[in-house]
């Protein structure tokens, strides 16, 4: 299994995550997609505000607790919505359409960073 | 009335667990190629005085035993669930919601997290089903 590395004290909604990321390091057709992105991503549940970024630096993948000032993309869901997203359930655009998710940022990046937190 | 936590608050919720109709519709492929089963690792504080350990063994939507023990024993989970007395008690009065104490880190939830995202509705309607009956508590 490759490594996520962990910058301070996760929250739940970090620790939720953290296994699917760290299944999907050892994807090589997704890591492919994701290693030439260097940025970050913060994830928030919107009604807790308990928020991760997860930081892409070439194929090196971090996760921190909270939120970081400037990051290259940012969603807002709910919990549910995460999670059926995760699971392959929900198309990101799908939910962005539908209000879902509220994004802000660079849209494409966001797309392609996102793919961490997907098992299908 | 039953006392949260006794095996009588147990035996009230695996028959609400058992008797919700989200929770047979949702869990219905909960637990059959792996393992469903929880342990939830009730720890001290607002009138509990010691660690207690709860056991509920899931499998098809149906709760098929839901036991209290004062050790874990040779259990080896599934599912492990940790929180304190205080956090438990608002998500079993139906004030607080368990999800969202996973989010914030209330509560420690160990295991398959893949499973847990893809049947985020039937953990939803089994944590809901926990609040459907009135109890006593502890340190009240």
């Amino acid at each position: 299994m490759g490594d996520i590395r962990i910058i301070g004290d996760l929250n739940g909604l970090g620790a939720s995550l953290l296994p699917i990321m760290e299944q999907n390091i050892d994807n090589p057709e997704l890591m492919k997609k994701i290693s030439r992105i260097s940025g970050s991503l913060v994830a928030t549940e919107k009604s807790t505000g308990v928020a991760i970024t997860v930081i892409f630096d070439k194929g090196s993948i971090s996760l921190k607790d909270g939120p970081v000032e400037k990051p290259s993309a940012a969603l807002w869901t709910d919990f549910d919505t995460l999670a059926a997203y995760s699971c392959g359930e929900l198309n990101p655009i799908v939910g962005v359409l539908k209000g879902r998710i509220k994004v802000r940022g660079n849209l494409l990046k966001l797309l392609k960073m996102v793919t961490i937190m997907r098992t299908d | 009335m039953a006392l949260y936590p006794s095996q009588e608050w147990c035996d009230s919720w695996k028959k609400a667990m058992n008797n919700d109709p989200a929770c047979i519709e949702y869990g219905k492929n909960w637990g059959l190629d792996f393992p469903g089963d929880f342990l939830f690792e009730v720890t001290p504080g607002s009138g509990l005085d010691k660690t207690h350990y709860l056991w509920a063994d899931i499998k098809g939507g149906k709760c098929l035993e839901l036991k209290m023990f004062d050790s874990p024993g040779e259990i080896k989970p599934g599912f492990y669930v940790t929180g304190s007395y205080g956090d438990f008690k608002p998500v079993v009065k139906g004030e607080k919601d368990f999800i969202e104490g996973v989010v914030r880190a209330l509560f420690k939830l160990k295991g398959d997290m893949g499973k847990i995202m893809r049947n985020a509705k039937y953990i939803r309607a089994m944590a809901a089903s926990i609040s459907s009956f009135k109890n006593e508590y502890l340190g009240e």
